[in-house]
């Protein structure tokens, strides 16, 4: 498996400069009158003055992020985890402060959204790769890259229409499509674990090669093992509002502990921890072994 | 962002915007059996059955009056120009209507500049316009072959034609596409808009034809009508369209003039709605 190579990371910012600078960041939502809003309101908003029902998906959010960073944000559901990673990502705008992003973003957002069920595999390839700004030359380069990743089963099936991809396969392919762009910022919304543990594996290893390459990567992911296991700095979001911001285990520990009451072990130490708790079981009185 | 900025990213997107354009005409022929013929076939059917109705059964085109009702030309040519134009637009305005709900999925995981999904729905529809031409070298080549029209070269007003055309529908493609991704029901309104809409366009029958009727005793509101579509841009597209087959009628300029400024006003309308409704419909797809 070879990765686009890291001369290739396209940067824009200095290596000094912050990647990502979020400056108390607000964005409002409508609440119950859904795809109902009245066209007066918003185009002449100044005019009118009434009560409407919003409410703040985020709020006062600043925090800088620099080249190489490694960022997990956390936060139960309806925090605001996915909105923050749109608005970093450019496809939602705020309506309070500013989102500034230095530099190109692949986004592992809605994978398959771009995927056309009539063209073939192949077709959805360039199509998908010249919709993230690659030209036919760069698509050309990497094809084999992309579809090596994607598994021997993408490539008998090339020349066929995509619907006929099962649902694994189809993210396969868009998960090799995305991870082969030359941009700087890696956004990833809950899609690390898809297809088969195999596939999981190169996954994996594929993140990982995208950040020794010194990419900067925003992951939202509910998985402990995830967050820990890429991220080197960790941001906890509730209700909208930034609670933490610190190393990963740290804000781990904290997000953990208010959601569940309970003391959180890191999983370094839960095998110590097991360990402990066997032995003490067995030297306990009337211990009997199976 | 202010309105230089917005056009400077849709020109730097403009390789993606060709992707775009590509990936919708695939679409629309990886499908379907006939593929292109469609493209044809669909106009063709259209004009056919009005000339079956306007020309066959009221008798456009025979007849005394007959000079006037298509200015000059024969019916079918003067009416299958016409019904292009309108298709480009008619498509345009329906397809843009659903631009970016339908790509949503795509809208909300790519930054690119959300002008991109509107034009890119009015450049495919134009090739495909393009691609219909066939219909209307062959009427005007077998006509122009019995001699009942003859060229001239006012054909490349053609040109400002087609971008005139094109500048209109994105203007009205900017407004539809954020309007009914918030309000479900204007594009039922819109529909009646457009059936209303061709009826009062030049197209089944002249502007000249409406103000020499209109000279005649009792006809007054005829005159008015045809002061009325004067201000419709389509008017003006459809003049300059049909210039190089006409011989005997003057170019409109005047309402050239007041169809480029509609049709540049609608594209600032456009981008003017587009930006200021951009964020509530981000938050609603």
């Amino acid at each position: 498996m070879s990765l686009p190579a890291a001369d290739k990371v396209k940067w824009k910012s200095t290596p000094d400069q912050p990647v990502i600078s979020v400056d108390n960041l607000g964005i409002e939502f409508l609440t119950g009158r859904k795809r109902n809003l009245s066209l007066r309101e918003i185009v002449f908003r100044r005019g009118t003055s009434y009560k409407k029902e919003t409410f703040w998906g985020l709020k006062n959010i600043s925090f800088t992020v620099g080249r190489g960073e490694a960022v997990g944000l956390v936060g139960s559901n309806g925090g605001g985890k996915s909105t923050l990673l749109k608005m970093i990502a450019g496809t939602l705008l705020p309506d309070e402060g500013a989102v500034n992003v230095r530099d190109g973003v692949a986004p592992l957002i809605e994978l398959t959204g771009g995927f056309i069920g009539e063209l073939s595999a192949r077709e959805n390839i360039y199509l998908t790769g010249g919709l993230h700004g690659m030209s036919k030359d760069d698509i050309d380069e990497r094809f084999d890259d992309i579809v090596d990743f994607a598994g021997p089963k993408v490539r008998s099936g090339l020349d066929l229409p995509y619907r006929h991809f099962s649902s694994g396969m189809q993210v396969r392919l868009g998960f090799a499509v995305i991870t082969c762009l030359d941009e700087p910022i890696i956004l990833v919304d809950e899609v690390l674990a898809v297809g088969d543990a195999a596939f999981r594996d190169k996954c994996y290893q594929r993140m990982e090669g995208l950040l020794e390459q010194g990419r900067t990567l925003f992951l939202v992911s509910h998985s402990e093992g995830d967050l820990l296991r890429f991220c080197t700095r960790g941001i906890y979001l509730r209700e909208g509002q930034m609670v933490a911001d610190g190393s990963m285990e740290e804000i781990m520990q904290q997000y953990m502990e208010d959601l569940l009451g309970v003391p959180w072990i890191p999983p370094s130490e839960r095998n110590a921890v097991d360990a402990l708790f066997n032995r003490r079981d067995r030297e306990a009185p009337g211990y009997k072994a199976d | 962002m202010s309105f230089a900025q917005r056009l400077r990213r849709i020109v730097e997107y403009r390789a993606v915007l060709w992707t775009l354009v590509k990936r919708d005409l695939r679409i629309r022929y990886a499908r379907s059996v006939l593929g292109y013929l469609w493209t044809l076939i669909d106009p063709l059917a259209m004009t056919l059955v009005y000339w079956f109705v306007f020309g066959v059964i009221y008798g456009i085109g025979t007849g005394a009056s007959a000079e006037r009702r298509s200015d000059g030309i024969p019916f079918v040519v003067f009416l299958v120009a016409g019904v292009l134009v309108w298709n480009w637009f008619n498509n345009s305005v329906n397809e843009t209507a659903r631009a970016l709900y339908s790509e949503r999925l795509l809208v909300r995981s790519t930054n690119l500049p959300r002008e991109l999904w509107v034009i890119r729905v009015v450049l495919s529809k134009g090739i495909e316009h393009l691609l219909s031409l066939p219909i209307l070298v062959l009427f005007v080549a077998f006509f122009a072959a019995r001699h009942d029209i003859v060229l001239n070269w006012k054909l490349v007003y053609w040109i400002p034609a087609l971008v005139l055309e094109l500048v209109l529908c994105i203007g009205v493609g900017l407004v539809m596409a954020p309007v009914t991704a918030l309000v479900d029901d204007f594009v039922r309104i819109v529909r009646i808009v457009l059936r209303i809409g061709f009826y009062l366009t030049p197209i089944v029958y002249s502007l000249n034809y409406l103000r020499t009727r209109g000279q005649q005793p009792h006809e007054h509101a005829l005159l008015v009508i045809a002061r009325m579509l004067e201000f419709n841009p389509l008017s003006a597209i459809n003049d300059m369209y049909r210039q190089g087959m006409l011989v005997r009628a003057t170019p409109e300029y005047r309402i050239w003039l007041i169809g480029t400024v509609i049709s540049f006003g609608w594209l600032f309308f456009g981008m003017w709605v587009f930006a200021r409704l951009e964020k509530p419909i981000l938050k609603e797809i």
